[in-house]
């Protein structure tokens, strides 16, 4: 097994090359992507630490099987999302898990991009903020939440997102532009009782 | 937090995990591919029918029956084939966005895609005799599809407005022959010089069109005869093509 340290200096692409030939790159393949798709899942799901833990174990060992089919002409990081989402997905389908949403980790930074992205022209209230955020994506349709959260979240640009839930960019760019509205609608909805 | 990593990589030892080998992968992509060429294919057979049927169909009698282009065309479209061509073009559609970039693509472009390559195909296909030889086909092996896709029967079915079909009983002669129509109606067909289409299958057990006009409930005037599926290759000038009939 190799340690993050020995892996450091190398591509996520390169280590997949490596890991074919020896299983102990994968650890620091896993390690790269393991606090990033744990967030994810708690964002895109709602699920308990718990459950998280468990489906992102699946997520490692799908991705192990699957490294293969992984083709050179997309990024690494974007071909793991979107086995992490479908996974996930799946996971939280066939157990039927209640959304809990607590855990979602949003500090006031991320909170505060978020809404400046939404040009809300009156001054929002800061300490709604990340309650609206939190309750509104809890009743957001799946398909507005998995956008929002790689968008504002994850960082991901709208290729990527197309890549990840494999959907054409202008069907993205739609997603993107109504789950914003819902979040500034309630935004301002909440904003104007303060 | 749990040291997840470790614990995946516990279990991929653990289970003895492989990954899986590529040609799967290669195999299962390739596989997506071809069943969406062949719906596109299938789709261009469907679209040579549409061609054969709407190029052979009788355009030029419409006004005869005082009906509008319109409603003549709504009447006689092969809406089977061109069920049939939506569908298969769909089919196409599911399969070729499960390809690798499949997804990249909308729905409008995929689908403006495959029904463009159909139409381009049925072209082709009609030039070659495919759009007929699958009409006759099926119409000889398919029950119901007469019915079905030639509901123009009865359309030419109004002896009253001179347009008549049915299938030869008796032949004297090209100008003096039997008919029975739909429900049994015996006609006697008479004429002067009638023409008969090239593509008139003129024989006992033949289902024809007739055009002209009825003299009374069992006499009708023949001016033409066509056979029941197209005009019967309406270019007489072309060489060696339009052989007509006369008195026989």
């Amino acid at each position: 097994m190799y340690t993050e340290k020995e892996c450091q200096d190398k591509t996520d692409e390169e280590l997949v090359k490596l890991v074919l030939v020896d299983q102990g790159y994968f650890f620091c393949l896993m390690k790269r992507y393991e606090k990033k798709l744990f967030y994810y899942i708690l964002r895109i799901t709602g699920a308990s630490k718990e459950e998280a833990e468990d489906i992102l174990q699946n997520i490692f060992i799908s991705i192990y099987k699957n490294l293969n089919d992984f083709d050179q002409d997309l990024k690494f990081s974007s071909w793991a999302y979107r086995i992490a989402h479908n996974e996930t997905i799946s996971n939280f389908r066939k157990n039927k898990v209640r959304a809990h949403f607590n855990y979602i980790p949003i500090d006031e930074d991320l909170a505060n991009r978020l809404v400046s992205s939404l040009d809300i022209e009156e001054k929002v209230n800061a300490k709604i903020t990340r309650e609206v955020i939190l309750e509104t994506m809890k009743d957001m349709d799946k398909k507005y939440r998995e956008v929002l959260v790689l968008n504002f979240f994850e960082e991901k640009g709208y290729q990527e997102i197309s890549d990840i839930i494999k959907k054409p960019i202008g069907t993205v760019s739609t997603l993107l532009s109504r789950s914003k509205k819902i979040l500034k609608k309630e935004i301002k909805k909440r904003n104007i009782k303060f | 937090m749990k040291d997840l990593s470790q614990i995946a990589l516990d279990k991929i030892k653990k289970k003895n995990i492989e990954p899986c080998p590529r040609w799967r992968f290669v195999l299962k992509n390739y596989s997506w591919w071809l069943a969406g060429v062949v719906f596109i294919f299938v789709g261009g057979l469907g679209s040579s029918v549409v061609f054969y049927m709407l190029i052979n169909n009788d355009w030029d009698i419409y006004q005869k029956v005082g009906t509008s282009l319109i409603s003549f065309a709504l009447i006689t479209m092969p809406y089977f084939w061109l069920v049939f061509l939506v569908l298969f073009i769909f089919l196409a559609d599911y399969y070729l966005k499960h390809t690798k970039y499949g997804y990249r693509f909308s729905l409008i472009k995929m689908v403006s895609l495959s029904i463009f390559i159909s139409i381009l195909l049925g072209g082709l296909f009609y030039n070659i005799g495919i759009g007929e030889a699958l009409d006759k086909e099926f119409y000889k092996r398919v029950p119901g599809y007469s019915n079905l896709i030639h509901n123009k029967e009865k359309f030419w079915m109004q002896p009253e407005k001179g347009l008549l079909v049915g299938i030869i009983l008796e032949i004297e002669n090209n100008n003096n022959f039997i008919i029975k129509s739909p429900r049994d109606r015996i006609w006697n067909i008479i004429g002067d010089n009638v023409l008969i289409r090239r593509m008139v299958d003129f024989s006992i057990g033949s289902r024809i069109k007739i055009i002209g006009e009825m003299k009374d409930d069992e006499v009708f005037i023949a001016e033409e005869v066509r056979p029941w599926i197209g005009r019967g290759n309406m270019d007489m000038q072309t060489g060696g093509h339009g052989m007509i009939f006369f008195n026989k």
